[in-house]
């Protein structure tokens, strides 16, 4: 991997935990203040709790991601399924029909294909 | 084909493939929603399993009193103190308690008068009225003695259901399987074998859930197993002919969704009531009600019963229960579009009426009647925020009759203060003017909204005040109405301290030979004194409490305490009612204007029914 990568997934990684630590805040603010936004919507609340951990799971993966070796095949990959997993919970608990989560729920088997994809090459390769 | 190319073309195979099976799966399900189910066919399925995917709704309907209408006797549903509590009636004490394995448990007479313990295996109701079943072999009797929500107190059902003393002790105590089954829970079926006479009831729900007006859910919740097709339906404006949604039914079949228990009914015809009894309620949420039973009125002839005291003799219901007759009769319904689930909802309303938060109050009225509530003074004619421009005073006023309480009638009507004399039933005016005569009435909106004066009765009766009038001469449903209007919330008058006036008189009616007129007498007292200046009524808190089943001498003694303390009272802060209300200068009973009308009192029995 080139300085040029490396760089990037520092960058994408710190960005993503400063975005999943402050969603954090945001939702235990939420939470705290008994807001009707969370309080009154169970699958909301579900759905951004899982955005917010895998948002943050995924920016320390990305953090450490460019110390593995041959890690460039890879790498648009990670950053895809890392954007839009969290993308497709915080979608889908945004505003959804009863019982199930928003259209944008689909982005985030996208985003798990992408990493599983990683996956697969990081384990072969 | 290099390595690469075949690669390129397995991961575009990978999507195409997928793309495929989303677009024949959508052409499948699409198809499948437009084929029209038979409820019929499908089983049920249990409100247990309507949660994962409308945990709103379930939580909206788990908060109602429908799903507690009936349920296993266990320690969240039993209401009643059964810590070895006791109730004294008719020289019968019974003592409520429960058994070393915490079985509830009732000690009382059974039928043959000997005493007998009943455990406890059911509940039905959980709102005013707490009921219990005991299981006898194959069936469930429902007891005579019940639990008041309210008052947190027991009571004998006589006093329920509008009998008068000395009606005997098991009166009420029903066979489950034939009659409450059929209403309080989904798909009733007693499976009644003629041949043996045994029972074996069965039903899909206890209580009343999401399957009684929704249809059997079975083919619903597996259907919607498929995500593809909950989407399709959330994000296609698709309608999902494996459920039913009142919301969509025709007005008509509307209203029987409700009617099919909050409007008794007879089999049609009559003689199919075998087939209810063996094979259960052929009824169907969705279904055309008339094809199986039909409402009973004013003209229905039922042997042994006269089911026309069920109803004012303009046709109107007295009872609750009706409540589907009641709407049927309005021009609201017939002539509109007003069905029950205009005001009322199973999700979201509060519990206890069921009526949805937009609709409360006189804000039901106006969305249909926007003119009105423009400047709704200048229709009622009263001022704008008191109680007389209250559409549900005037529109639906409380005369019907329902286990310990008065209700607001379904049947709307325009007031008619003549309705007093030519059908013998209580008239809004005068249940708020409870002073006035219904002659004053009817001059008064006469001269108010321009319409002709009807011609007014003779016979001096008429002179008291109508309310008074229907009190002390009315039957016991009028009795119950009138009494009620003494210490309801809506009044002529402003000032809590003037309605004392009506004191002696509910002490009078706190002698009725129905407990059930008793209770509500008892009832507008302690309301009349609550609302009252402390310095005014002081003293009355400390006197003692009356039981309106308690023993004729026990209840006389608090009545002649209560008695006593009226006599004491300085009375000057009390406007007096006026020459209608037959008080003397000192708010004294004139017994010479109130014995001849109450020797009208008619003690006609009137079966509930329930």
């Amino acid at each position: 991997m080139n300085d040029n990568a490396r760089g990037t997934h520092v960058r994408f990684g710190w960005t993503l935990l400063t975005i999943a630590v402050l969603a954090g805040a945001l939702l235990e603010s939420l939470l705290g203040w008994r807001s009707s936004l969370l309080g009154d919507d169970e699958l909301r609340h579900r759905l951004w709790s899982l955005a917010h951990f895998h948002a943050a799971f995924l920016a320390l993966l990305n953090l450490i991601y460019p110390s593995a070796p041959k890690s460039t095949k890879t790498s648009r990959s990670l950053i895809a399924g890392s954007v839009l997993l969290p993308l497709g919970f915080f979608l889908g608990g945004l505003a959804h029909p009863e019982g199930d989560p928003g259209l944008g729920i689909w982005l985030a088997p996208l985003g798990a294909a992408f990493l599983a994809w990683t996956g697969v090459r990081r384990a072969i390769e | 084909m290099t390595r690469s190319h075949a690669r390129i073309a397995a991961l575009a195979a990978i999507p195409l493939l997928a793309l495929a099976w989303l677009a024949t799966s959508v052409v499948r399900i699409r198809r499948e929603l437009s084929v029209p189910v038979s409820l019929h066919d499908v089983a049920y399925a249990g409100s247990r399993s309507c949660i994962g995917c409308h945990p709103v709704h379930y939580r909206t309907w788990h908060a109602t009193f429908h799903r507690t209408m009936t349920q296993e006797a266990t320690e969240g549903a039993v209401l009643g103190d059964f810590d070895n509590a006791t109730l004294d009636y008719e020289g019968v004490r019974s003592r409520f308690l429960r058994d070393a394995d915490g079985t509830y448990a009732i000690e009382t007479i059974g039928t043959d008068g000997a005493p007998q313990h009943f455990a406890i295996a059911r509940t039905v109701g959980s709102r005013r009225v707490q009921q219990y079943l005991t299981k006898t072999g194959d069936h469930y009797v429902r007891l005579p003695l019940a639990w008041n929500v309210d008052e947190k107190r027991w009571f004998h059902l006589n006093a329920g259901f509008l009998d008068p003393d000395g009606t005997p002790f098991h009166q009420h105590s029903a066979l489950w399987d034939a009659n409450c089954i059929f209403c309080h829970n989904v798909k009733a079926n007693p499976s009644f074998d003629r041949d043996t006479r045994r029972f074996d009831s069965k039903v899909a729900e206890l209580g009343v859930a999401c399957e009684a007006c929704h249809g059997p859910g079975a083919r619903h919740v597996e259907a919607n197993g498929s995500p593809l097709r909950r989407y399709l339906l959330h994000y296609g404006g698709r309608r999902d002919p494996t459920i039913l949604s009142p919301l969509e039914l025709p007005k008509e079949r509307q209203v029987q969704l409700c009617g099919h228990c909050h409007g008794q009914r007879l089999p049609n015809p009559r003689t199919r009531i075998a087939e209810f009894m063996k094979s259960g309620d052929p009824y169907t949420a969705g279904d055309d009600l008339g094809r199986y039973t039909t409402p009973i009125d004013i003209n229905t002839k039922i042997p042994g019963i006269d089911a026309s005291l069920r109803f004012w003799k303009d046709g109107t219901p007295r009872l609750t229960a009706y409540e589907y007759q009641g709407l049927r009769m309005s021009a609201d319904y017939q002539k509109g579009s007003l069905t029950c689930i205009s005001c009322h909802t199973a999700h979201g309303g509060d519990p206890r009426g069921m009526i949805a938060p937009a609709m409360r109050g006189s804000a039901a009225c106006v969305r249909c009647h926007e003119a009105i509530g423009r400047n709704i003074g200048a229709h009622t004619r009263h001022a704008p925020n008191g109680s007389g421009s209250d559409c549900y005073a005037c529109h639906m006023p409380k005369i019907v009759y329902g286990l310990l309480d008065v209700h607001p009638t379904h049947r709307i009507q325009r007031p008619d203060p003549s309705r007093a004399w030519r059908h013998e039933m209580p008239e809004a005016c005068t249940l708020c003017h409870t002073n006035r005569t219904a002659g004053w009435a009817a001059r008064s909106m006469s001269s108010r909204f321009g319409t002709p004066l009807p011609v007014l009765p003779n016979g001096t009766e008429f002179n008291v005040a109508e309310n008074v009038r229907q009190l002390l001469s009315g039957d016991v449903v009028q009795r119950s109405v009138a009494v009620m209007a003494l210490g309801g919330d809506s009044s002529y008058d402003d000032n809590a301290n003037d309605r004392l006036w009506a004191v002696p008189l509910l002490l009078i009616t706190m002698d009725d030979n129905y407990a059930s007129v008793r209770h509500f007498a008892y009832r507008a007292l302690r309301a009349l004194i609550a609302r009252a200046d402390p310095s005014v009524v002081a003293g009355a808190l400390s006197l003692p409490r009356f039981d309106p089943q308690a023993p004729p001498e026990a209840r006389r003694e608090v009545i002649a305490a209560w008695d006593a303390w009226w006599r004491a009272l300085d009375k000057h802060r009390i406007a007096h009612p006026g020459d209608a209300v037959p008080l003397d200068a000192a708010f004294q009973p004139r017994r010479d204007l109130i014995e001849p009308l109450r020797a009208k009192q008619n003690d006609r029995m009137i079966a509930i029914g329930e």
